[in-house]
């Protein structure tokens, strides 16, 4: 069992439950400032800021094959799974800094307990989620850019061929710079001029089973090729915001107002 | 050709390099030792190719059919750790290592196994859900970090365990009455409990479509740590049920994972109870004991891929 140490102030829940209102969960780090920003923008909505800490406060349950009996806890708070409206994750994993109240010998064991709880907590979450957890990743899937470009190919998008070489004398290659970039959020795809690029870009956000994507094309001779992609975008525009809103609250979600 | 990447002295590794070498395949080693004089100029886009050298050799990745990926941790191998984390050879591993599990992801050719499928060990609980989808029992698991919830839990199970929920190894350990008021300890971090299921314990290796069971008889929480807590362990080749094979290889299959190791335990009552995956088998361990030819297994699957 885990005996890591941890400051008196995180170990009280406070009794009660959820209000009636869904709460839509953004989880992330206690240091993401755009986190708390949208948690501001989505407050109409009950949007409460989830961060590793929470999870050193009692009342976390998670049984196999039982999603609905699942609680979290939340700003001190417990909330049934079947009070969550959605998820937007935006970290990939727990990071041991975030753990100041764990005892420094154990923090990198507790992160990884924590990560591997919240991946199975969260994917098996019944509500929407603004990237479903993969085995890899708290933020959908955990693909190298490489990769990304490897399904794109496969899906007949055109790329601009990566190399990575450890060798010193190798030329190097200019870092990849994107002309255009969209993000897909939800149903919307922001930033779009080109219809072939939004296709594009739901065609390869499909293919990663992922709703939320961040992808750059840069131009060449005759058209566009796919150059970067981010499955953790940072929902920096409204309509972004709102498209991302959209698909959480789709699910079953409503308003709290 | 197929590339053998990890230790040389890694039990599956050498067992397998020793198949092929016996058989005459064009095989390479990938020593991890040997990280200073390896280097890796990958390309990646339409298609995949680029150049691997080890010493003075120089491969074209594109003629690599087939790896058996068994590598250590980079910065756990012996030149590394008496290197400078800061100096030139860290420099250079670390990048490199990197691109090397970026490769094994994006290749064409067979790779048992690729670290993505590798990944659902990870989350102890997350992979049970994804053995319960193939229709296969688990043990009842409960992860909080709730004293209460826990103890809930343990009281109506006749016997409960704890283990971890990531993928560091952990010593399984039983929980007796009388250390239930530790359960306080849990509220630092979720911690998973299991019920103890009374049985016989089996690992099935699945190998491509190939399947070897073997059984364990032991008096061990943890039958791998028997020798080392003065139990005894015994293992022998089984046969299992035909409906029960089946779940396996789709199992495995469905964690894209050529070769995998599945841990079951048959209950007196003759219940099959699957408590976990784990995609990269120690397989010398139980292929030592019952004589079974894993190792023959693995190599006829690389083999197979690069037409040898």
């Amino acid at each position: 069992m885990n005996g890591a140490g941890t400051s008196p102030n995180l170990r009280s829940r406070r009794a009660g439950s959820a209000d009636r209102r869904g709460v839509l969960v953004v989880l992330a780090s206690a240091h993401d400032a755009t986190a708390r920003r949208i948690v501001a923008e989505w407050a109409p909505w009950n949007a409460q800021l989830c961060v590793p800490a929470d999870l050193s406060v009692s009342g976390w349950r998670h049984r196999v094959g039982a999603p609905g009996d699942a609680t979290a806890v939340i700003g001190g708070r417990a909330i049934p799974a079947s009070a969550i409206t959605g998820v937007l994750t935006r970290l990939p994993a727990v990071r041991p800094e975030e753990l100041g109240h764990i005892a420094t010998a154990d923090r990198d064991y507790v992160a990884s307990e924590m990560t591997a709880f919240l991946i199975a907590f969260v994917s098996a979450l019944p509500c929407r989620v603004l990237n479903r957890p993969t085995a890899g990743s708290l933020a959908g899937p955990a693909w190298r850019p490489e990769q990304w470009l490897r399904v794109a190919c496969l899906a007949g998008i055109p790329v601009r061929t990566a190399r990575r070489s450890p060798w010193p004398d190798a030329p190097a290659q200019a870092e990849a710079q994107a002309a255009v970039r969209l993000i897909v959020a939800g149903d919307r795809v922001i930033g779009a001029a080109e219809p072939q690029l939004a296709k594009w870009a739901r065609s390869l956000a499909g293919i990663a089973g992922v709703a939320l994507l961040e992808v750059g094309f840069a131009q060449r001779a005759g058209g566009y090729e796919l150059v970067t992609v981010n499955a953790l975008p940072d929902l920096d525009t409204q309509e972004g915001l709102d498209g991302a809103r959209e698909f959480l609250l789709a699910g079953g979600g409503t308003p709290g107002r | 050709m197929i590339l053998l990447w990890g230790l040389p002295a890694d039990g599956p590794l050498r067992a397998v390099h020793a198949v092929l070498r016996a058989r005459g395949e064009p095989v390479q080693l990938l020593n991890q030792h040997a990280v200073a004089s390896t280097a890796l100029d990958l390309y990646v886009g339409p298609a995949v190719f680029g150049t691997l050298r080890l010493h003075d050799e120089v491969l074209a990745l594109e003629a690599i059919t087939a790896v058996y990926a068994r590598p250590y941790d980079i910065r756990q191998v012996p030149a590394l750790r008496q290197a400078d984390p800061h100096g030139a050879l860290w420099r250079h591993a670390l990048p490199l290592d990197d691109a090397l599990q970026t490769w094994i992801e994006v290749t064409p050719a067979r790779v048992v196994n690729r670290p993505s499928a590798m990944a659902s060990n990870g989350s102890k609980p997350y992979q049970a859900a994804l053995i319960r989808a193939v229709g296969l029992e688990v043990p009842d698991t409960l992860v909080t970090n709730d004293p209460d919830a826990a103890l809930a839990f343990c009281e109506p199970h006749r016997s409960v365990i704890y283990k971890s929920t990531s993928g560091v190894r952990s010593i399984v350990s039983r929980l007796a009455p009388e250390e239930y008021h530790r359960l306080k300890d849990v509220v630092h971090c979720p911690t998973q409990f299991q019920e103890y299921v009374a049985g016989t314990d089996c690992r099935v290796h699945v190998v491509g479509d190939r399947l070897f069971a073997a059984e364990i008889a032991s008096d061990a929480d943890d039958y791998r740590y028997a020798a080392r807590s003065g139990h005894s362990v015994d293992i022998r080749p089984v046969t299992l049920e035909r409906d029960l094979t089946a779940q396996c290889r789709r199992l495995a299959a469905g964690l894209g994972l050529p070769v995998a190791g599945i841990d079951l335990r048959r209950t007196p009552e003759g219940r099959w109870v699957c408590f976990e995956v784990n995609p990269s088998p120690g397989f010398t361990f139980y292929q030592e004991a019952t004589g079974q030819k894993i190792a023959e297994a693995v190599a006829d699957l690389l083999a197979a891929q690069s037409g040898g």
